[in-house]
């Protein structure tokens, strides 16, 4: 790796740097997560550097690694408290109040409990803002299972919120 | 609801998980620095430093007699010294390379609380295939009273390339902000207890470079759990 390559690098990570971990926080949902599968998605991307950039993007190749490596596992943080026993059980029986419900966080919350591949076409087709074409390729699937993974998604989301958006509108049509 | 409000709440629900988000001004360098043999990479960890002198006695094990200092970045005055025709100077004088080894042997446990014991079977070695892959192994054993209730307490052994911050990631369940350092004879320690009814105690240690001690409890004063800890100490 020459010093022009490793200038472009950093110049690369200094500029595009904080989308790309924010990319990977929605991903992950997870900042620490986030934050160890940017940088290695920035290693692998780090030792291909010339060809990527030769190729075209890189950043493109770096999301489509992020991606990847949370596909893969990639050091799965559930994994832990698992072995300690610390999960089951824990926050059983408990809810938030319908007020808290309404509001992002009970977003953030059904966001999280959509499976990963669910969570990702979401992220990418109403965050991102990307085609379905482009979502299948970055994803490495087809546009069907797109289309058919973000169905399954809204649909849940849906199931979620709609009870607490119906409240939420009755509530602000006594006071209204 | 239609759909034009829930692809609303989904962006707003994709922002608020990314607000303040902000990136570590060394990550460049971080990655420049790490940069080796793949077979020679560490697995990416948060919240490695720039400075870290890891040295492994070497009775640890026979294999893992290692002075290891991974990555001395010099010259570099972060991110904001290292733009365009003025690189960061890298020097790398080694790699990390501390070896999981099988603590248990040298394991001396602390004092039990009165009428607990060791679940039979003892120490397990619980090492998955990813723990292997990043270069670690674990183990794990449960304690709890004679006539067991709802009381009980595990202790997790980790060796190889774990850190305090792979520990701390262990009580991820708990909330981390709310460990706070102890004073233990080796090392460095870290405390949380949750308030609940489980009176649940948390404690993550690392005695030397190489090993990792999680320590999960619940119906265990704090006092007991960090008798235990304080007693608890490797040989050699």
């Amino acid at each position: 790796m020459g010093r022009d390559a490793e200038a472009a690098f950093t110049t690369f990570v200094r500029e595009r740097g904080l989308g790309l971990l924010r990319f990977a926080t929605a991903v992950t949902g997870d900042r620490d997560q986030a934050e160890d599968v940017l940088q290695g998605a920035l290693e692998r991307a780090y030792g291909r550097w010339e060809q990527i950039t030769e190729r075209g993007d890189p950043e493109w190749y770096v999301r489509k690694t992020i991606l990847n490596g949370v596909r893969d596992g990639w050091r799965s943080r559930q994994r832990r408290p698992e072995v300690l026993g610390l999960l089951p059980g824990q926050g059983e029986g408990t809810y938030l109040p319908f007020d808290e419900f309404v509001t992002r966080d009970a977003v953030r919350g059904a966001l999280a409990s959509l499976p990963q591949r669910q969570r990702v076409v979401l992220l990418l087709r109403y965050w991102e803002g990307l085609t379905e074409p482009e979502t299948a390729e970055l994803m490495g699937t087809s546009v069907g299972t797109v289309k058919s993974q973000a169905h399954r998604a809204m649909k849940t989301l849906r199931e979620r919120l709609d009870p607490a958006e119906d409240w939420r509108e009755s509530v602000g049509a006594e006071h209204g | 609801m239609d759909d034009e409000r829930l692809a609303a709440l989904i962006r707003a629900g994709f922002e608020a998980e990314v607000l303040d988000v902000r990136l570590p001004e060394d990550l460049a360098d971080r990655v420049i620095a790490r940069h080796g043999p793949a077979e020679e990479r560490p697995a990416p960890r948060r919240g490695i430093g720039r400075v870290h002198f890891f040295v492994a006695a070497g009775a640890l094990a026979a294999t893992a007699a290692v002075l290891a200092v991974p990555m001395l970045l010099l010259g570099s005055a972060g991110q904001g010294g290292s733009g365009p025709g003025t690189p960061g100077r890298h020097v790398v004088l080694a790699t990390p390379t501390v070896q999981a080894y099988d603590p248990v042997p040298q394991l001396v446990l602390g004092p039990l609380p009165k009428g607990w014991r060791m679940a039979p079977g003892g120490f397990t070695e619980t090492t998955t295939k990813n723990d292997t892959r990043y270069h670690q192994r674990s183990w794990s054993a449960d304690f709890l009273p004679r006539s067991p209730d709802r009381r009980r307490m595990r202790l997790q052994v980790m060796t190889g390339r774990v850190t305090l911050t792979e520990a701390r990631e262990t009580v991820t369940g708990l909330g981390r902000t709310g460990l706070s350092p102890v004073r233990v004879p080796a090392g460095v320690a870290e405390l949380a207890a949750v308030a609940g009814a489980d009176q649940r105690v948390v404690v993550v240690w690392q005695p030397r470079t190489g090993i990792v001690v999680s320590l999960v409890s619940t119906g265990l004063s704090q006092a007991k759990v960090l008798g235990f800890v304080r007693g608890t100490a490797l040989r050699g």
